[in-house]
């Protein structure tokens, strides 16, 4: 049994390679009509630390986030999808309602609450059932994400009132129903509801409320504002006019930047970073400072390439137009001209061709991300370019590697040296001739993303194919990525994905690949077309039924 | 999966110990078990016995076996090399060898089966078990009192790394900061058992009416939800009753504790990470942490892992990590390098101990009163091999438990160990694991 498994895994890698049939869209007939776009169930998704921490910005401003948030956790490769798995353990909450104390703290902080409340108590010692209301009530259904209802909002008031009571204080009342909303399974979770769809006899549709959480956590990464949630009580949004209107302007707003670099940072899987640390010895440059700055420097450039530009997303593999720091500088080689401010003063430069560095590939945070402590990790790179960039699984090592027949390569050996004898058994050549190949085309950068020319004192050759694609560095295999149909198809369907919060329905991925690519490639890759198209889709808020003709969940 | 039991009868423990093993019964001792609390021995006798539980990645090396030739009693035996380290506590310690998880056919996920097949009791056939782990099981038992069920601490900097599972496979992160650890045991919240004076804090009475309005709205969100959702709420919502506990410990005098010293300084913040001298630093520091959040009964429960599932423990300035070398000596020579970590962590396995019982609790000390299980997640890394992972049990866990033994389980699937660990705290169950996992058997021997 375990053979046969082993041998068949093995048997389709060496056959080409180990796309996961999702990636391929080999699924059955779609639910819906031919070239609708099906839905899918209900999801219930706990806020990701990204939409956590957009939502209580586009709420209260600039606050400081005291605790640690519970690691998100991922499934298909997305943390957005993993968040329809995760749940909040003992310790998360207590996390959660640390982090819930000190935010409503500095809501009512004497210096800055008149921002926050614009009521003032009759007593300041007493409660105010009025102004409690009049704030909580706004500041609610932000929170929420709809008003709360009459029964929520009386215990809000009762919280507030008994704060006051017991403190002596009005806004430790506020504070307290504020620490409230904010550890809320209404708050923390992000749930679809149904409503029968009117246009559809015994079919549903996500309700206007779900509708416009849908959108702000696409579009923005965080919670609808008051606009939104007035579109989605008036009725608006559920027009076709509503829709696109409110879609444009959360596109057309700067909470569209901050949409597209969640997105971007849960592809590339930067919350991985928490667990990265490099040598000092070996690598002194790297630092917790360029590792921040690395992960800025990577979703500024795409922001700017894909929103500012509202560029082609394939330039991301290719561009030349990046943003650094002084810090960010030094450890690319980078002369700065001028006068520069501190460390962390970004300024957008080109960079010239002299430079080896192309595209996101060639940053400091991808080579870093996807190394060891002490060495780069080929294995691990190729692995991450395939599973995040063509959406190309590789499975886990079948279960009777013997490793005993493995040959370590001598301690004096090339990465590349040491690879090829990775290649030399059969058992592990299948899984890393996907993975090594493409990963030694980052050889020129080490595992702290500086770029070299040698390793073990002989010259890097980083050349490789990539789907009959011949490339001699890095940067060539940023062109090949860029003219690979794969890399537009993967970015598709793993959007579509983030957009619903749940892996795609065999119906849905059909759409995704028929209609969905066509259209983008159609419209010049945009990502804001992307987002669009889908957004203004009506399938998009189609919900499944069950056997029982229920709405699936 | 677990298969809870209202209660165990005398009935039901000998006819479940009958049937596995020719063992000397345990009876007379688990009659005289915990209370229904966890605080007191039947015959009133006050105690807290605690929960450890200690992990470690990789496993042993390939060169000299690791486990003592004879079994027994460990007096007069010379530990060998690999865990020559533990030799100051031998007296304190049992050593469990030969202890297999059984995949029945499954596939071995490299790092993880070993350690799900054990503490999860389950061989998955995908990825990951619905089940929780045994200490979950434990600090259900023991720690509804406490301040937090359980407190863990992970030593190499990163807290995605676990292998403590809440019901349903939800896994428990870890603190990854001693600082952070500090504030969260020591810091505001933390109401000093033997303080001169307790005046409860009108504010902290206020925000009851924060746990009420948040149950208050369970109906209504849990409307229209698939299962699958609403044990997720569920969830939630246990944690929650966590949290309502913390907040009415906040208002109650505690009991004074003798033993229970608030730690003067705040650890330094540093960057965490698995470089070898760091992650000792850190264990050294949580340890220390863990140790008096026991001493105060703000846990009765520990998790603390010295090195994850395939360590990536590395010595300052050296590019290649434990992990990478434990696929590059061959295993026909002496596996240097690997042995080099492997004593490392046994060094620290030791520090452990020492530090648990260098704590005096009334006439006895904290790792007296203590079951601290250390388990791997392979018995050769080279191979990912699930056989004769290594296990240790230390403590007495208030004199319900022999130490001071090697015992050779023969290939017995290594959930006898969680199956005693639970029984020994008195979780209701008398069978644990599936499929080959599943074991009714309590290794008697180290019950007292």
């Amino acid at each position: 049994m375990r053979k046969a498994l082993g041998k068949r895994h093995i048997g389709a890698l060496l056959a080409g390679a180990a796309i996961s049939m999702a990636a391929l869209g080999l699924g059955v007939a779609a639910d819906g009509p031919q070239g609708e776009l099906s839905g899918g169930p209900l999801a219930m998704r706990r806020l990701t630390e990204d939409q956590y921490r957009n939502t209580i910005k586009d709420v209260f401003g600039d606050v400081t986030l005291g605790g640690r948030f519970e690691p998100d956790t991922r499934d298909a490769q997305l943390i957005a999808v993993g968040a329809a798995k995760a749940t909040v353990t003992p310790g998360g909450l207590e996390q959660y309602d640390r982090m819930a104390m000190g935010i409503a703290q500095q809501v009512v902080d004497p210096a800055r609450r008149d921002e926050y409340i614009s009521c003032k108590p009759a007593n300041a010692k007493a409660p105010d059932q009025a102004c409690a209301r009049a704030f909580l009530s706004k500041a609610g259904r932000l929170l929420f994400r709809r008003p709360l209802t009459e029964a929520e909002l009386a215990g809000e008031l009762q919280i507030a009132a008994e704060g006051a009571t017991k403190a002596g204080d009005f806004y430790y009342g506020i504070q307290l129903a504020v620490t409230a909303l904010l550890t809320s399974p209404n708050f923390l979770f992000v749930q679809d509801r149904a409503e029968p769809d009117p246009d559809r006899a015994g079919a549903y549709r996500l309700t206007a409320q779900s509708k416009a959480q849908r959108l702000s956590l696409l579009l923005w990464g965080s919670s609808p504002d008051a606009e939104l949630l007035r579109a989605s009580e008036s009725g608006e949004l559920s027009t076709s006019a509503g829709l696109t209107r409110q879609v444009d302007r959360l596109i057309a707003s700067p909470r569209f930047a901050a949409g597209v670099r969640a997105y971007f940072a849960d592809m590339l899987h930067f919350d991985m970073f928490r667990a990265v640390s490099k040598d000092a010895a070996l690598y002194p440059n790297y630092s917790a400072d360029i590792a921040k700055q690395a992960q800025e420097q990577a979703l500024r450039t795409i922001v700017d390439e894909l929103v500012v530009r509202n560029g082609d997303y394939r330039d991301i593999f290719t561009v030349r137009d990046t943003q650094v720091t002084p810090l960010l500088a030094s450890a690319y080689g980078i002369p700065l001209a001028g006068k520069w401010g501190d460390f962390q003063q970004w300024r957008s430069i080109r960079l010239p061709d002299s430079m080896p560095q192309a595209g996101v590939l060639t940053q400091i945070s991808f080579a870093a991300l996807h190394s060891g402590s002490g060495k780069t990790s080929p294995t691990l790179r190729g692995k991450a370019l395939r599973e995040v960039f063509l959406c190309q699984e590789i499975p886990p090592p079948p279960p009777d590697v013997d490793f005993s027949k493995f040959e370590a390569a001598g301690p004096s050996s090339s990465m590349r040296e040491a690879i090829e004898a990775h290649a030399g058994n059969p058992a592990c050549a299948g899984c890393h001739r996907l993975m090594d190949p493409l990963g030694l085309a980052l050889e020129n950068y080490d595992t702290s993303g500086q770029f070299r020319t040698r390793d073990a004192g002989k010259p890097i050759d980083a050349s490789g194919i990539l789907d009959g694609v011949s490339y001699k560095d890095a940067s060539g295999l940023g062109q090949a990525l860029h003219d690979n149909p794969r890399a537009t198809a993967c970015l598709t369907t793993r959007l579509y994905n983030y957009a619903i919060g749940r892996p795609a329905t065999n119906g849905e991925r059909e759409w995704v690949r028929d209609q969905l690519l066509k259209d983008w490639t159609a419209s010049g890759y945009k990502i804001s077309g992307l987002m669009r198209r889908i957004a203004l889709d009506p399938g998009f808020y189609r919900v499944t039924t069950d056997k029982s003709g229920a709405p699936a969940s | 999966m677990r298969a809870t039991e209202r209660l165990l009868s005398r009935r039901r423990v000998m006819h479940g110990v009958l049937q596995g093993s020719a063992v000397t019964l345990a009876l007379p001792f688990l009659d005289c078990f915990l209370d229904g609390n966890g605080v007191a021995l039947a015959d009133g006798t006050p105690r807290r016995v605690r929960f450890a539980h200690w992990f470690f990645g990789n496993g042993f090396t390939a060169g000299k076996q690791w486990w003592p030739d004879k079994t027994g009693s460990l007096k007069g035996v010379t530990l060998p090399e690999e865990i020559a380290p533990l030799e100051v506590v031998k007296d304190k310690i049992n050593i469990l060898s030969h202890m297999n998880v059984l995949p029945d056919g499954k596939p071995n996920r490299p790092h993880v089966t070993g350690w799900q097949g054990t503490w999860q009791g389950t061989v998955p056939a995908g990825a990951t078990v619905s089940a929780p782990s045994v200490d979950t099981m434990i600090s259900d038992q023991i720690g509804g009192g406490t301040r937090f069920k359980s407190l863990g601490a992970s030593c190499t900097g990163n807290p995605g790394t676990s292998v403590s599972f809440l019901d349903g496979g939800v896994a428990q992160s870890n603190e990854v900061n001693p600082a952070a650890m500090y504030a969260r045991i020591f810091g505001a919240d933390f109401t000093d058992p033997n303080a001169a004076n307790f005046t409860p804090d009108p504010k902290v009475m206020a925000k009851r009416s924060v746990i009420s309005a948040l149950k208050d709205q369970r109906t209504a969100v849990e409307l229209d939800l698939g299962a699958a959702d609403r044990q997720r709420l569920d969830q939630y919502f246990t944690s929650l009753r966590q949290l309502e506990q913390q907040i009415d410990m906040q208002l109650t005098k505690p009991e004074p504790l003798q033993a229970c010293v608030r730690p003067k300084d705040n650890p330094d913040e540093y960057a965490v990470s698995d470089q070898l001298d760091v992650t000792i630093r850190t264990h050294k520091l949580m340890g220390q942490l863990l140790a008096h959040a026991l001493l105060c009964d703000q846990t009765r429960s520990i998790r603390m892992m010295f090195s994850d599932s395939t360590p990536n423990l590395r010595v300052a300035g050296e590019a290649t990590s434990y992990h990478t070398w434990s696929h590059q000596e061959p295993l026909t020579g002496p596996q240097e390098k690997c042995k080099f970590y492997s004593m490392q962590t046994t060094i620290q396995m030791a520090e452990f101990v020492k530090m648990l019982d260098s704590f005096k609790e009334g006439d006895s000390t904290l790792l007296d009163q203590t079951l601290v299980v250390m388990n791997s997640d392979n018995g050769l890394a080279f191979t990912h091999s699930l056989s004769n992972i290594p296990a240790f049990t230390a403590g007495r866990a208030g004199g319900l438990l022999k130490t001071g033994m090697h015992l050779d389980l023969a290939g017995d699937p290594g959930t006898r160990l969680g199956l005693t660990a639970m029984q020994v705290f008195k979780v209701p169950i008398n069978k644990f694991g599936t499929n080959s996992m599943e074991t009714s058997r309590t290794i008697t021997e180290i019950v007292a």
